[in-house]
């Protein structure tokens, strides 16, 4: 009995032992194989919040497939979380929101400069989206500003107070146009003049306009306001505000509410529409809206995408992107032909959020 | 056919692994080296001969008392809870950062805990962060996996699937007039935690005790993670600590048959919390200010030997705000939450061996915030339970059927569904051979933990549709104990538990196309093992050797949807290999204890993939005590060293632990 005690506590430490960690090395393989960037997309994985999973993938259309995170393979380390991430000339600009910076990356996602953004306060500006037009590239921040960065000098030239919360933007004519969200309280487009950066305008458009905001093939601007949770507790049917296309004259400020929606994808004359309500799932469908005769046809079975996070178009073959979200798992993109066929689908990072394509 | 084949497979590995060595943290017989007394362990019936209760429990209990919690160098609860076997703590790291028990993979909303006799709530989020108990007041802590054998309790206590029950030093009154016991423990991270504790012995049958404590840290520790090949090495920012405690207890006999207790309880605390680690932003500014106060009553009146009857009542106010300073504004949100409590259970013993009990409880809870559409919800609780125990020395057996029936009200918008079930557990135990320590045990429980405000009522994420996340809990065990004063091997306790569980809507949050909704998505399979063992040996006459260690198998698949990515992988933040022990060696000169907590890797991810893996961790420390008596006062010194090697491993990814540190702790006692 004796032994078999002493056997016992000699064992305890082992076990320890046998389980002790070893946190002393680095995780990423500078063997990994680094894709050939040529005819494809980057996929922006946000990732979760608070746990640094955001990852740059690039797609290669031909192969098919989606390479391993490019900002990792190329840094060493990896980059945090992803909000948005702009190409412009023959660099990526990555948008970082809870890491609070925005980083140049040559085509290979290799760190040109890193601009950690603070305000003269020292808090973490979060900038949210970012979009690129006459040699600079635009970014919204939480701090309530849009702000320039300088492509050439790579500096931040200058900024201008927009609203609370703003988040998607887009530039056309010299003017940005800014979605103020208000965290959901927000019902206007602020203008900023992109020469002066002064604010010129504040646009009323529907509650809550969001994420989406881009420049359609005819010029306008084209924003989606989410709206008010219709259908949600307390809400009366007559106050319910759905999801909402809205076109912006970029010149006269006219607003025009044109279908319901809430993602969006432009190529020519149609806007692929992603559409759902979470407290109505009967209005969720899939469409193609014609922006010329505003013409609604169906594009796939919403049902068929069990999470729907995102469109996309490939402003070259018209194919187009679906993200789905699964819950705790990677998520898919789903590829269709421009009529609607699935073709095809490949395994993308933690909560893809967007696909930018990328035209020689 | 394969999916049963699987599990059988699965079952018979488990087995396996169930080698005949085992236990429960027991009690202890030994006896005080410095004034060669026998401790005097109140409530408890000293003697070496008697099988202690976690040996003869018909479902898996743990006892750790105040005598063994001293021995271990243990100061907070979280810090013992980790050597409970079958218990996974969430920590998130630092002396004021969030701590959480979930039992055998369930969710800690799925682990009730008992203060004293009555539950500890919060309808908010519906787990109790176990970092605001010091153990400076506590006399012994325990854990029950499924249905405790104690028919004789609040209807609550039937309504978890495992219950930590934490209870306070009561007044000896056999003793002097009063007693003190004050202690002060400072060390690394700016910690200063002076407490002390006051009873008084009023007359022969009513006595007083006050405590009080305060805690202050900056705990503003150094820690090194890798980001891919780049070493991040800093110092966490924004996690200090201040608290106040403080506990006033009256206790009374009014007569032989009544017992009166009342205790009053105040809690405030404000602290920063750090958030997790986020590359290239070190910004924090989260503050987080509690005030917990609240009262309970218990009286008990004994009508005659086959009669008794306890009440309880207990009102529980907390507030909280949640303040943060970032460059969209400042946020400051405002939570405040009442609980009203009333429990009375009647117990009579008709024959000789059985005993059957009765236990209605009601609450009622109510949420007030100051969030942009808050619905101020409020919710009646009645439960009741109907319970039966059969007692033999060969054989108990317990069986119990839970009726909970909840309604809620909200000011605005709508509320949720009222909810009924009813809920059975049976146990039973069996000593095959008359004089040999050998027990069997099998258990059964079948409970669900109520969706709360938060799951419910919460800005957006909330959703009225919740049904109750429910579990069901196979057990099976042996357990073995023999002690015997004379010989060397004073004391051996050894157990081995196989168990089954299955948790069925799971509720958690989702994302959908605009935001996270809380839904009842998953399922969740759990094979497992816990193994226990506890011994006592007299290595001379005044050299004494105390080891406890305990291993768990565990194995908890998501089995919600076979065509996803995530079928059949092991769900979050769950080890597969876990396990703890811990070496005294009681000597005339200074005590000596080792500790140890170890747990395999982990995934943060419900796909298990290589980039959501946390590495094992293991956690040493080392704590060496010695007591000074003079006449009748006490002086205790003890000195620890924690986590030794030094690592920053982490329990919740991005949130390191704190590496190398040490306490002193001096104490007096009269």
């Amino acid at each position: 009995m004796k032994l078999k005690f002493i056997y016992l506590t000699a064992a305890m430490p082992l076990i320890a032992a046998m389980t002790s960690c070893n946190n002393d090395e680095p995780k990423i393989d500078d063997e990994t194989e680094k894709p050939v960037i040529t005819t494809g997309a980057y996929i922006i994985n946000t990732g979760n919040w608070g746990a640094n999973d955001g990852s740059i993938q690039w797609y290669d259309i031909n192969k098919g497939t989606a390479s391993s995170d490019i900002y990792a393979a190329s840094n060493g380390k990896g980059i945090g979380d992803l909000q948005d991430l702009c190409v412009y000339g023959s660099k990526l600009y990555a948008v970082s929101s809870t890491s609070s910076k925005i980083e140049i990356l040559d085509k290979e996602g290799k760190i040109i400069k890193s601009m950690p953004l603070t305000t003269s306060d020292n808090k973490p500006l979060q900038p949210r989206y970012a979009t690129a037009g006459d040699g600079y590239v635009f970014f919204t921040a939480y701090d309530g500003t849009v702000s320039k960065l300088d492509t050439l000098s790579q500096e931040i030239v200058s900024s201008v107070n927009v609203g609370d919360h703003p988040e998607g933007l887009s530039y056309t004519k010299g003017k940005v146009f800014v979605n103020i969200s208000g965290y959901g309280m927000g019902n206007t487009v602020a203008v900023v003049d992109a020469k002066t950066m002064t604010k010129v305008k504040d646009i009323t458009v529907l509650l809550n306009p969001y994420t989406q905001s881009i420049v359609g093939s005819d010029g306008f601007v084209y924003i989606v306001s989410n709206g008010n949770y219709a259908g949600s507790d307390g809400l009366e049917e007559e106050d319910y505000i759905y999801g909402t296309l809205q076109r912006i004259n970029p010149d006269t400020y006219q607003v025009e509410e044109l279908c319901n929606a809430s993602y969006i994808a432009n190529k020519g004359d149609k806007m692929y529409i992603l559409y759902s309500e979470y407290y109505l799932p009967d209005r969720a469908k899939c469409f193609v809206y014609d922006i010329k005769t505003g013409k609604e046809t169906d594009f796939v079975n919403f049902s068929d995408i069990p999470n729907p996070g995102g469109i996309a178009v490939d402003p070259e073959t018209e194919d187009v992107y679906i993200i789905n979200q699964p819950y705790g798992a990677l998520n898919d993109v789903y590829v269709y032909d421009k009529d609607g066929n699935k073709k095809s689908q490949f395994e993308a990072g933690q909560y893809t959020t967007g696909i930018r394509f990328v035209t020689e | 056919m394969d999916k049963l084949n699987y599990i059988v497979l699965r079952f018979a590995v488990t087995v396996m692994c169930l080698c005949p060595i085992i236990t429960s943290l027991a009690q202890e017989y030994g006896t005080d080296s410095i004034t060669g007394r026998i401790h005097q362990i109140p409530d408890v019936t000293i003697s070496a001969r008697k099988t202690p209760p976690a040996v003869m429990a018909t479902s898996p209990l743990q006892i750790l008392k105040k005598s063994e919690l001293e021995r271990m160098g243990v100061y907070d609860v979280a810090e013992a809870v980790r050597h409970f076997s079958g218990v996974n703590v969430k920590d998130y790291g630092g002396i004021g950062g969030l701590k959480t028990v979930s039992i055998r993979s369930m969710g800690a909303q799925h682990t009730g805990v008992i203060y004293d006799g009555v539950s500890i709530s919060d309808c908010q989020s519906g787990q109790v962060d176990i970092s605001r108990y010091s153990l400076s007041n506590v006399s012994e802590l325990s854990l029950t996996i499924g249905q405790t054998d104690d028919i004789y309790q609040s209807a609550k206590a039937f309504a978890s699937a495992g219950i930590l029950s934490i209870k306070t030093i009561t007044p000896d009154m056999e003793k002097g007039k009063y007693s003190i016991n004050a202690n002060l423990k400072t060390g690394s991270f700016g910690l200063l935690n002076p407490s002390v504790m006051y009873s008084h012995k009023i007359s022969d049958k009513t006595g007083i005790s006050f405590y009080g404590d305060y805690l202050q840290a900056d705990g503003n520790y150094r820690f090194k993670l890798w980001n891919g090949n780049q070493l991040i090495d800093a110092k966490r920012n924004n996690s200090d600590i201040r608290s106040y405690r403080a506990e006033a207890n009256l206790y009374s006999a009014i007569t032989d048959r009544q017992d009166l207790q009342v205790k009053a309880y105040l809690f405030d605390s404000e602290r920063g919390l750090p958030g997790s680690v986020v590359y290239d932003n070190p910004y924090s500014a989260e503050r987080l200010y509690d005030k917990n106060y609240f009262g309970q009553v218990r009286y008990e009146n004994r009508w005659n030997r086959q009669l008794k009857m306890q009440i309880q009542g207990k009102f529980n106010y907390s507030w909280n705000r949640d303040y943060n300073d970032k460059s969209s504004g400042i946020t400051d949100d405002r939570y405040r939450q009442t609980e009203t409590y009333l429990s009375a259970t009647v117990m009579g013993s008709p024959v000789k061996n059985l005993s059957f009990s009765f236990a209605q409880d009601f609450a009622y809870n109510y949420l007030h915030t100051n969030l942009r559409d808050c619905q101020f919800p409020e919710r009646f609780t009645v439960l009741s339970a109907l319970a039966a125990r059969y007692e033999r020395t060969n054989f108990s057996a317990s069986a119990s059927l839970l009726n909970t029936y909840i309604t809620e009200n909200v000011k605005i918008g709508k509320a949720a569904d009222d909810r009924k079930r009813l809920s059975p557990a049976v146990s039973v135990s069996w000593k095959p051979l008359r004089l040999h320590g050998l027990r069997l045990r099998a258990s059964y429980k079948d409970i669900f933990r109520t969706p709360t405000f938060n799951d419910l009522y919460y800005l957006l994420i909330g959703n009225t549709n919740l049904r109750p996340e429910t579990t069901r809990q196979g057990n099976f065990g042996v357990t073995y104990s023999k002690s015997d004063s004379h010989k060397r091997l004073r004391f051996l306790s050894l157990s081995a538990d196989v168990y089954y569980n299955k948790v069925d809507d799971k509720i958690v949050a989702v994302p959908t196309m605009f935001v996270w909704k809380m839904m009842n998505v998953g399922k969740v399979e759990t094979i497992g093992t816990d193994i226990n063992i506890s011994s006592e040996y007299s290595l001379t006459d005044k050299i004494n050797l105390y080891l406890t260690a305990n291993y768990n198998f565990i194995q908890a698949e998501d089995i919600t949807d076979p065509e996803s990515k995530t079928w059949r992988n092991q769900i979050v933040y769950t080890p597969k290999h876990s396990g703890g022990g811990s070496l005294t060696i009681e000597n005339p000169w200074v005590n000596i204890t080792y500790n140890v907590t170890f747990a395999s890797e982990r995934y943060t991810l419900a796909q298990n993939l290589p980039s959501y893996r946390i590495e094992p961790y293991s956690d040493h420390s080392l704590s060496a005590y010695r007591i000074f008596s003079w006449k009748k006062h006490k002086f205790k010194i003890q000195l620890d060293a924690l986590n030794l090697s030094g690592k920053n491993y982490e329990v919740i990814r991005f949130y390191p632990m704190p590496g190398r540190n040490y306490k002193v702790s001096l104490s007096y006692i009269l």
